[in-house]
């Protein structure tokens, strides 16, 4: 699990490559409560180097987009591949969060509002 | 026999990984297609890590052994665990329609479980097996060659 971080315009980027499952949905996690502990509200995850997502990751989201409402911060998830976006999908969480085809689309959400 | 694999390992944090590596290389020589083996990866994740988390209570020495095999139209994984009775096709579904704040994290493993994989079967002997299948499309009858790695502890 390797997971890159970078920002644009004020918008704090998170791209978790691998797989996020028991072993390693903990340091996803980690990584996202230090953004958002050091002022991040303004957050894009992007997915597209993501083999597959166990309910262990799904835990980490939705405490993710409790704490962003709770915030009043915007989170937006990209670029799904196919096992992702089947999981989130069977797990009815596709409703709970915005999501967008490729990070640049993702950005551009920000950018409009 | 049908080809295949067998991991054994006392139930504790080592067993999801030691089950882990044994599924990636089963899935590498049998040439298991990306949509069944993410499967496979997702449905092993939540099952043992299940097992580690709850199974051992009270059952000193209590393992964990997980066979995996290929047959006529698919592949079939069974994991035997020492711990107490535990039937997890019992827990009730979780209501994935709720709102989020009405959301809770747990109940949605073994929901995936079944969501994922074709036919999920509990029974226990002395022990709790859980028996796991995943249909392959048009995938080769023809036996393979025999690897009986294991890695006893």
């Amino acid at each position: 699990m390797q997971i890159q971080q970078s920002s644009r315009d004020g918008v704090a980027i998170v791209s978790p490559r691998g797989r996020i499952d028991t072993t390693t949905s903990g340091a996803v996690e980690d990584t996202i409560r230090h953004l958002v502990d050091g002022g991040a509200r303004n957050l894009i995850v992007d997915l597209s180097g993501v083999e597959y997502i166990s309910s262990a990751g799904l835990r980490v989201f939705l405490v993710l987009a409790k704490r962003m409402r709770d915030l009043r911060g915007k989170l937006v998830l990209s670029g799904m591949t196919e096992p992702v976006r089947q999981v989130f999908q069977l797990a009815g969480f596709m409703a709970l969060f915005l999501v967008e085809p490729t990070q640049d689309s993702a950005f551009a959400t920000f950018t409009r509002a | 026999m049908p080809a295949g694999r067998h991991t054994h390992a006392v139930i504790g944090s080592p067993a999801l990984r030691r089950v882990t590596e044994t599924l990636d290389a089963f899935c590498l020589e049998e040439r298991l297609p990306a949509d069944v083996a993410w499967r496979l990866r997702v449905a092993l994740d939540e099952i043992v890590a299940n097992i580690v988390a709850y199974g051992a209570r009270g059952v000193p020495e209590a393992a964990i052994d997980v066979w995996f095999r290929r047959n006529a139209d698919g592949v079939e994984v069974t994991i035997a665990d020492d711990g107490p009775p535990f039937d997890p096709l019992t827990r009730p579904a979780p209501d994935t329609t709720l709102p989020l704040e009405a959301r809770q994290p747990g109940g949605l493993g073994i929901a995936l479980v079944k969501s994922l994989m074709d036919e999920v079967r509990y029974t226990r002997t002395s022990r709790n097996i859980l028996t796991i299948r995943k249909h392959i499309d048009g995938y080769p009858n023809a036996g393979g060659a025999a690897t009986d790695a294991d890695s006893a502890e």
